[in-house]
């Protein structure tokens, strides 16, 4: 049932059925008349089964925070501290490394749970109830690009869609007047479109990007939005008369939906140029609002804007959101000092986020992704850093069906190999997709000889996480 | 519909199977060896719903590698043996499998009818039965078809569509006018709209070579090969940047794109434009134009920072296995790489024995981190040899240089032994100096603060004397910063006036990515040795800080304070001195010892271990002034020797490497290695043309030459199915790059082979001869005439009753807003990219430093892999990363915004009215005609023209105000022609 050709006949034979003729020009229809219209690959599409899940908002941390920094206590680590790691190295690694650094922070219990959280992440540390730690995560490459790829695509290796784009292409979107995978300052650098592109899916599933890891939040804009020389109800003029010389020549050559289509296409258009950055504009916030993602501080204002504009877009019905905290987290060197930096920035946003989802009652139906490309290793890189390690780390989700306030599998003693209950990246993407309704074998498109699926041939659902 | 034919196929084995009982309903009874061979429905059950489950769970324990409990799952297994794995499954027994959990119900189902039925296997495809498929055998001249309406035909072309029309109960629509059709073969063959005077021209002649007329022409314009060419542009995914991990650009890139269009003009036969691509170098004659045509086997995307060097190369290999195969042969043999090829008849083994040739070619230069792919030089062989020489002097003069330093800094070594004692001394006073320092407080924490009394504040780019460089720019943005000049030692040399005498605290604001220590002279004696010692994260003003640094003694008046450093030096922005009367000043190496030495030595004692006396990475100002002379004139020799290196253009391509045969890996890993293979073609493909590759040579010659084999049963046809889908906008074969048993049967096979045929043997491979062969038929000359009665029949238009309306693209768009707004710029060949070799075109806070806003054809706009030009990705240009031969052509939002509100658009259309409005020869009518014929290439319609007209009455009225209103009604007006479907969609 999710075979490209089979869609494209489909909608063929729908859109010939129903035709242009009866839109009124510019008229604002309800969002659920314009969702089913007729010739829009867009169109909300039922889940495989009952979802619990209805959109995701993904925070993405890029450059790889360290779990036992973080989310992940490692007492051994602690005592052992200066000794010589005794296991096994991985195969291959990214930079000689020396002997166990522990963690320069305290871990202190939150919540009803008691779960563990450092002193990096204490607003984080006030939500534990509300989310889910999968301490067990890995990956299969240790390098940023690669791994960005793996995280956002499921492949390490080639280009393929992302992980937003299966889902549009799945779910479609339920605002008919905004893009169905939305990405707020995406990073440019280790794959940067290939980590929102449709690959070969249809190229609507493509995430839009709204400025890039090096414009500021309240700056950013979606491409082509806005020209500065056409007032809008000059373009009001000009969309009549583009849809009058359309429908003449249609008259001459009769039905076309690719016509009707495009004659169409300039009404959205004109429709998201109002929309989108009307949501952009987050004055009317209240001001409680505003300090509860730390827009009043400038240390959190610019990733707190982030978070607010991705509930603020969630809310509209966009199916897939992401923000993306750019390149930050790789400490090499300096842990102390840039680890402390990076989660003073994110820490209040992203509990900020929790609770606002939470406080609005969307909490309940949204997917909360919050992760790295990987973790980091507890051996030492110089005497203040640590290197790349997709051997084991933390991912936390919230909301959409996932057990609150529970910690999920876990890595050995020091936190270098996630051993039990492993969760590799593919069973992430497969639980994703089972939360929104989606099983990820039949979630499928056929390209260059054979089906393909975000999950490739791999991913096993993460029961153990599922409310 | 190509999707029924195809289903249809499937439906004989895999998806609609009915239910399992039916499929495994009679069991079959085993042979002697207790197997069981599958039927064709059971084999097929196998193939999509058992041996994936195999592949993804069950091989790595049962498998080549490991055989745990004996089992192997990648073989035929005994009637006996697969009942006990259906048992397994079902989690009913004492043996579940697999143990890391059930398998989903339907794969349970699946393994365990397969399982109780024996387990029947397929029998081995490879050379039997799929051998006929009919895609693996050649093509033959068929029989013409017979006809009725036979007066339609101009071509034996379009009796075999007419004859397909008829058996369907299909007519074909009546001929395109002229004016649709000169506009037609124009976007078709040069990417552009006609002009008025050409379309007059056609219009004018009567006589019944007028259209191949207007080919000829089209045929021989430049235009041609940048239309044409970009399309096998598509085939070849060609890129200028590596995308992928490391965005770097590939500057020579432009060379292959160059050699693609020139040989797009010169017609240069397909046989021969596929043997350079992937042997050019080898073949006999070659030149540097050979050598660029192996850019296609170099371009491809490459992940430069992998860890892993062996699976970066198998990957750079499969990369080039998968787009040669798909575009040349349109077979997937890239599926083969992991195990034997679900559908098509092809194995791993065929798989490797191709990457061996690949295996055998030199894409790299290096696959460590961050890795280099090759570059070959070009140009005059004199050039090249005076290159080498001068190379090999520099190699030579810097051998004799490395061996006089090494011999003086073995010396200086020696004699420094003698003086162990006094280093060791030394490094202790220079612990407790620094440790001294660490009580220190810095005056001021910020860049600016209440200045304390007496004290001097210099900025860092004041100094009197000096060699190092000044930046007010990045590094120094907003605060102006010193930084390393290349001339070693970096000095910076101060003038510091003070009140009194005495001791003073010297504090240092720099920043540095690394520790960069500097020594301080004051008066000329040596004050401190190792100051601004710190890293500061990094090298930029947010990394700038304060640090005290110790304390020295001034006199009263001018004093002289020098900073010194014998290699890179840390960005100091400024500095402070300030009284501290009555303090020590810091204790420092006693004079005649070598700071550095003394600092590693210090370094040493610190960390307990036993002293060691080493002399810096830079020991050249230690050495007598006999060696310092010697060294100064090699270095000057070496420096004057590369300015004379001859500049050599350079371009991505591959040449031969060692011969080696790859071994099978299973599952795609070269850690688990299976049998051996020799280096070869697919067996399926080559029964008919078989190919032998020497031991010493890689067999990308040979490969070239099977592909272009006359009995080759795939090229000709894959390409003339290229070049029908490229005119049609669908393919006789619709899946272009798949000509496999998933691929689509074509709709016209005898047509298929007819030109196939003919392009090979009557044509001589020219595109030049095909794509008139097709232009001048009845079929290419229809219209796009509706019929409610043929589109209920074949709504998808498969069998081609009228021509298919067609959306330009991407380039094509871009390229004609130029175009009639009258700004293409028309110049051809070379880069647009100005930048260093491999330099990086993005990061992770900012696009490429690319720019799009030329007026240029759009074919030779930069393509930036992982960041394309948002006007090619709103127009379904693709991800360049892949090869793709069928382009998709979508209708979303996002492009109805860049025709509202893109800059092209904006000041094209702008250019466009003001040109219109300076005709002072022509009216508003004549202006709106002028626009009809220049856009849509046809005149207006009384209604048409009072449309226009009352529009830009209403919008000047509107807009009486702003600055230009005729202007802006006019470019408003343009911008609606140009946001028109009829601009961008050819009938």
């Amino acid at each position: 049932m999710w075979n490209k050709d089979q869609l494209t006949r489909r909608d063929l034979l729908r859109a010939s059925a129903l035709g242009f003729g009866n839109m009124a020009f510019l008229g604002l229809l309800a969002d659920e008349a314009n969702a089913n219209q007729a010739n829009n690959p867009l169109a909300p599409k039922a889940p495989m089964y009952p979802a619990r899940a209805k959109r995701v908002i993904f925070v993405f941390l890029h450059g790889g925070p360290s779990q036992v920094d973080t989310f992940d206590p490692k007492p051994l680590l602690t005592r052992d501290h200066g000794k010589p790691f005794t296991g096994e190295m991985p195969r291959i690694v990214s930079s000689p490394t020396g002997n166990l650094l522990k963690s320069p922070w305290e871990f202190k219990h939150y919540g009803e749970s008691g779960i563990e959280v450092s002193d990096l992440f204490p607003h984080v540390g006030g939500c534990v109830d509300d989310l889910c730690f999968i301490n067990s995560m890995y990956g299969s490459n240790s390098r940023h690009g690669a791994a960005l790829l793996e995280l956002h695509t499921g492949s390490d290796t080639f280009v393929r869609p992302s992980m937003g784009s299966w889902v549009t292409y799945g779910l479609g979107t339920e605002n008919q007047n905004l893009p169905g995978f939305l990405t707020i300052c995406p990073t440019l650098g280790h794959g940067g479109v290939n980590n929102w592109s449709s690959a070969f899916l249809p190229a609507y599933t493509q995430g839009t990007p709204i400025g890039n890891a090096g414009i500021e939040a309240p700056n950013a804009r979606i491409p082509f939005i806005h020209n500065d020389e056409t007032p809008a109800e000059a373009q009001k003029l000009e969309i009549e008369l583009m849809r009058q010389m359309g429908l003449d020549q249609l008259n001459h050559l009769g039905p076309d939906p690719a016509l009707e289509g495009r004659i169409n296409s300039y009404e959205l258009a004109f429709r998201m140029q109002l929309a989108a950055p009307e949501l952009q504009e987050i004055a009317g916030e209240s001001e409680e609002t505003k300090k509860l993602y730390g827009l009043d501080d400038p240390k959190t204002r610019n990733f707190g804007h982030q978070c607010l504009l991705a509930r603020r877009f969630s809310e509209k019905g966009v199916r897939f959101v992401q923000v993306t905290h750019s390149y930050k987290w790789d400490q090499h060197d300096a842990l102390r000092k840039d680890h402390e930096s990076n989660a003073r920035e994110v820490d209040k946003p992203i509990a900020g986020l929790i609770k606002d989802l939470k406080a609005r009652g969307m909490l309940k139906d949204t997917l909360v992704i919050i992760s790295g490309e990987f973790g980091r290793t507890p051996v030492a890189q110089g005497n203040d850093g640590r290197d790349h390690n997709p051997h084991g780390f933390t991912t936390i989700l919230a909301g959409g069906g996932v057990k609150a306030g529970i910690k999920y599998g876990a890595t050995d003693d020091y936190g270098f190999f996630s051993v039990k209950d492993k969760v590799h990246i593919h069973d992430l993407h497969a639980t994703m997709l089972h939360l929104l309704g989606i099983e990820h074998t039949k979630l499928t498109y056929f390209h260059g000889g054979r089906n393909y699926r975000l999950t490739d041939v791999h991913g096993n659902i993460v029961k153990g996480i599922l409310a | 519909m190509s999707l029924q034919l195809n289903q249809m196929i499937l439906r004989r084995g895999v998806f609609v199977l009915g239910s399992l009982t039916a499929i495994y309903g009679t069991v079959a009874t085993a042979n002697q060896s207790g197997l069981i061979t599958a039927t064709p429905e059971q084999a097929a059950h196998f193939e999509s719903k058992v041996r994936p489950v195999f592949v993804a769970k069950c091989l790595a324990c049962h498998g080549e590698k490991e055989q745990i409990a004996g089992l192997r799952l990648d073989k035929p297994i005994s009637a006996a043996m697969a009942k006990k794995v259906a048992a397994a499954v079902e989690y009913n027994g004492s043996t579940k499998m697999p143990p890391a959990g059930k398998l989903s119900a339907q794969e349970i189902a699946a393994i365990s009818s397969w399982g109780k039925a024996g387990g029947p296997w397929p029998a081995k495809v490879v050379n039997k039965g799929k051998q006929q498929f009919w895609a693996f055998v050649p093509p033959t001249m068929p029989a013409m078809p017979k006809v009725k309406n036979k007066a339609w035909a101009k071509s034996p072309l379009d009796l075999f569509v007419l004859a397909k029309l008829e058996e369907k109960g299909l007519k074909p629509a009546p001929a395109a006018n002229k004016t649709t059709l000169i506009r037609r073969a124009t976007f078709d063959l040069t990417g552009l709209p006609p002009t008025p005077a050409e379309i007059d021209a056609f219009i004018d002649d009567n006589s019944p070579s007028a259209f191949e007329k207007v080919i000829d022409r089209l045929l021989a314009s430049p235009a041609y090969g940048e239309r044409w060419g970009r399309h096998w542009l598509d085939v070849a995914r060609y890129s200028d940047s590596n995308g992928l991990d490391e965005n770097l650009v590939y500057l020579n890139a432009w060379r292959y794109r160059d050699w693609v269009i020139g040989a797009m003009n010169d017609d240069m036969p397909i046989n021969r434009f596929f043997q350079e691509q992937v042997a050019g170098d080898l073949l006999p004659g070659a030149g540097d134009s050979q050598v660029v045509a192996t850019g296609y086997l170099a371009l491809g995307g490459k992940m430069l920072a992998e860890d892993d060097p062996q699976k970066q190369e198998l990957d750079i290999i499969d990369e080039q296995v998968d787009t040669l195969s798909k575009g040349m042969l349109a077979m997937t043999v890239g599926c083969a790489r992991c195990h034997d090829h679900k559908f098509d008849p092809i194995t791993a083994k065929d798989y490797y024995s191709l990457a061996g040739i690949f295996k055998s070619t030199k894409t790299m230069d290096k696959f460590t981190v961050v890795a280099e792919w090759q570059e070959r030089m070009l140009g005059p062989k004199e050039s090249q040899e005076r290159l080498k020489k001068i190379d090999a002097m520099v190699k030579e003069k810097s051998t004799q240089r490395d061996s006089i330093r090494q011999a003086e800094r073995k010396n200086l070594l020696t004699r420094l032994q003698g003086e162990k004692d006094a280093y060791i001394e030394a490094a202790k006073l220079q612990i407790q100096s620094e440790k001294d320092r660490s009580d220190l407080k810095t005056v001021l924490t910020e860049r600016n603060g209440p200045r304390p009394e007496g004290a001097a504040v210099l900025e860092a780019e004041e100094f009197v004397t000096g060699n190092v460089a000044k930046d007010k720019g990045g590094y120094g943005a907003e605060i102006g910063v010193i930084h390393n000049s290349g001339m070693y030692p970096n000095i910076a040399e101060y003038t510091v006036n003070v009140g009194a005498s005495g001791s003073y605290q010297l504090d240092l604001r720099y920043a540095s990515g690394e520790s960069r220590p500097i020594r301080v002279y004051v008066n000329d004696e040596l004050a401190l040795v190792s100051a601004a010692s710190q890293s500061t994260g990094g090298f930029y003003p947010q990394h700038q800080k304060w640090f005290a640094e110790g304390v020295v003694v001034l006199r009263q008046g001018a004093n002289r304070v020098r900073f010194e450093r014998d290699t890179y030096f840390p960005h100091i922005d400024r500095f402070l001195l300030v009284p501290r009367m009555g303090m020590h000043p810091t204790k420092q190496v006693p004079t005649g010892l070598i700071p550095e030495v003394v600092a590693k030595v210090a370094e040493q004692v610190k960390s307990g271990s036993s002293a060691k006396l080493e002399l810096p990475e830079n020991a050249d100002h230690l050495f007598t002034p006999e060696k310092v002379g010697q060294l100064k004139l090699l270095e000057g020799e070496i420096k004057r020797l590369n300015e004379t290196r001859p500049v050599i253009p350079r371009a991505m391509a591959v040449s031969e490497a060692a011969p080696k045969n790859l071994k099978v890996h299973l599952r795609g890993s070269y850690l688990t290695l299976g049998e051996d293979t020799s280096r070869g073609v697919p067996a399926v493909m080559s029964t008919k043309t078989p190919v032998s590759i020497p031991s010493d040579r890689s067999g990308r010659l040979e490969l070239a030459n099977w592909i272009t084999h006359p009995n080759n049963s795939l090229t000709a046809r894959v390409f003339v199915n290229r070049a029908w889908r490229w005119k049609f906008g669908r393919g006789l074969v619709a899946s272009v790059d798949n000509f496999g048993i998933l691929g689509n049967l074509p709709s016209h096979p005898e047509l298929l082979d007819w030109l196939a045929t003919k392009f090979v043997t009557e044509d001589k491979w020219s595109l030049k001869k095909l794509q008139k062969r097709i232009m001048l038929t009845s079929t290419y000359q229809m219209s796009t005439k509706y019929e409610p009665k043929f589109a209920n029949l074949d709504p998808e238009n498969r069998y081609l009753w009228r021509f298919n309306r067609r959306r330009l693209e991407a380039e094509a768009i871009r390229d004609s807003i130029f175009f009639v707004s009258g700004t293409l710029d028309r110049k051809m060949g070379g880069t647009m990219i100005n930048l260093p070799p491999r330099a990086y075109v993005t990061n992770d806070q900012s696009a490429n430093p690319i720019q799009y806003d030329s007026p240029r054809r759009a074919v030779y706009l930069p393509v930036i892999r992982a960041a394309v030009y948002d006007v090619y990705t709103a127009f379904d240009f693709g991800d360049p990363t892949v090869m793709n031969g069928d382009r998709a052509s979508t209708t979303v939002a996002p492009q109805a915004l860049f025709m509202l509100n893109g800059k092209v658009v904006l000041n094209a259309t702008k250019a466009q009215a003001d040109k219109l409005l300076k005709r002072k020869d022509l009216d508003d009518r004549a202006r709106i005609q002028t626009l009809y014929r220049t856009c849509f290439g046809r005149s207006a319609n009384p209604k048409e023209l009072e449309r226009s007209l009352s529009y830009l009455a209403k919008f000047e009225q509107a807009y009486a105000k702003s600055k230009e209103p005729k202007l802006s009604a006019w470019q408003s007006l343009c911008k609606t022609f140009i946001g028109a479907n009829e601009f961008i969609y050819v009938e």
